[in-house]
This record gives structure tokens, sequence and C-alpha cells, in this order.
């Protein structure tokens, strides 16, 4: 059999989106426990108003006193080989993906 | 709300990962005040279609107010020193042709009695293609 004709094989490696794949407010640690640091992604919604921003967001630094600035938001989020970690302000939403073949 | 849509969009629905690139880089120590950025090339032999680029910082920290704990795979953050006298270094990544380049860097305010230490940081690079 010719596998090159298949239009989808799975003994070669490709990424899948996993069922670790959801939204919310403090999220606790998501236990993805793949084995492998996976190909992940992390947006947020900073204010709740609908507009979800790629990680970070980049803004004008403004005064806030006169003694500092404030910096615009970042969703900050690490992960091992079992768990990912998010930390934002907001709403998070989050995306593991199955890295099949095991980069 | 389908996330994956904000990802990348194409006719066929899975990419395929090619190959990775994991391994460990130097910062050297030595900055001057003012900005300080070192660059390391990665040379991935063609040009890449999607990439998944992380870091692994060897000491915790985290320059947006998370207690982000060492040896940790991070996107967005910064690879911190083992001293809080030096600085973190914020981590990027641009595309040149064949090669990822990585990008630490510093804002130095002033320039202290001892130069920074060498940090040896981790990288890690997934080249996909469309499948």
């Amino acid at each position: 059999m010719d596998l090159s004709k298949v239009s989808f094989i799975s003994s070669l490696n490709y990424l899948k989106r996993s069922q670790f794949c959801s939204s919310g407010s403090n999220p606790p640690p998501i236990n993805h426990n793949l084995g492998y640091i996976p190909f992940y992604e992390v947006y947020a919604d900073f204010s709740n108003n609908g507009i979800i921003w790629a990680g970070e967001w980049i803004n004008e630094w403004t005064d806030s006193s006169n003694t500092g600035q404030t910096q615009g938001f970042v969703a900050q989020s690490w992960t091992s080989t079992s768990t990912l970690t998010i930390s934002t302000q907001g709403t998070a939403y989050w995306l593991v993906y199955l890295d099949y073949g095991d980069k | 709300m389908d996330l994956t849509k904000v990802v990348q969009s194409s006719s066929v629905n899975t990419f395929k990962n090619n190959d990775a690139w994991v391994g460990t880089k130097i910062i050297l120590a030595s900055h001057s005040a003012g900005l300080n950025i070192e660059t390391f090339p990665i040379n991935l032999g063609h040009k890449p279609d999607l990439l998944s680029v992380q870091f692994k910082s060897p000491n915790g920290g985290s320059p947006f107010g998370s207690s982000q704990p060492a040896n940790q795979w991070f996107r967005i953050g910064a690879v911190y020193p083992t001293s809080a006298d030096y600085l973190p270094y914020y981590m990027s990544f641009y595309i040149n042709g064949n090669n990822v380049v990585l990008v630490a860097r510093a804002f130095q305010q002033n320039t202290g009695s001892a130069d920074d230490p060498n940090i040896t940081f981790g990288y890690r690079i997934v080249d996909y293609s469309v499948f």
C-alpha cells in the first residue's frame, strides 16, 4: 500500500488539539500529564470585555502616580512535562496540543 | 469560540512536526549601562512554517509579578540570574531566513561594581508545517 496517497497518516508525527482546552478566571494548574513539553497557546481577555489578547496587552505605559508606571497586562504561563500553569488577570483561554511523535 | 482559528487558518486541519532543536545557550557576563541585547541564531536549515519556541530559566522569577518556579518552560517571560542584584533577561525570538534568532534583552540602569554572571538558559524549538 502506498501510504503517500493517504491524506492522513497517523504514523507520522503530527499536531492535534487535545482535550486540555478551556477558559476561565484564575484557572488551577492544568494536569495534562503528557510526559513531554507540549505546544500550547495561552490568551487572555484581560478586561473581560470580549477582547482576547495573544498573551500580552501592548499599550503605552502610563503614569499611575507620580512615583510609578502601569505596565500592560501579561498572561503568564509555564509548563512542565505534566502541568501547565497560568497566571493572568481577567479570563484565560488555553489550548494544549498533542504532539504525536514526542519531539 | 474556536480559538484554534486564531492560531492559523488552513485549508487542511493539522500540522506535522518536522524536527526539534533543544539545547542550552549562555548569556555572557559584562554589560554596559543602557540596553543590552544578546542574540543566539539557531539554523533550522529551511524557512519555518509554524514554530513553538519556549525557554527555560535555571532560576525562578517573573518580571510580571507571578511566582514562576525554576526550570519551567515558558513562552513569555525572563531568564533570571541567581542573585537578585542582577537583571532578568526578557526572552524573545525572531525569524531571519532559515534562522530562528533567540534574543535576550536587559536594560541596565547603571554599571555595577561587578559584572553580571553568565547564565545558561534552555531553549526548545519545534518546527511544524502544514500536513
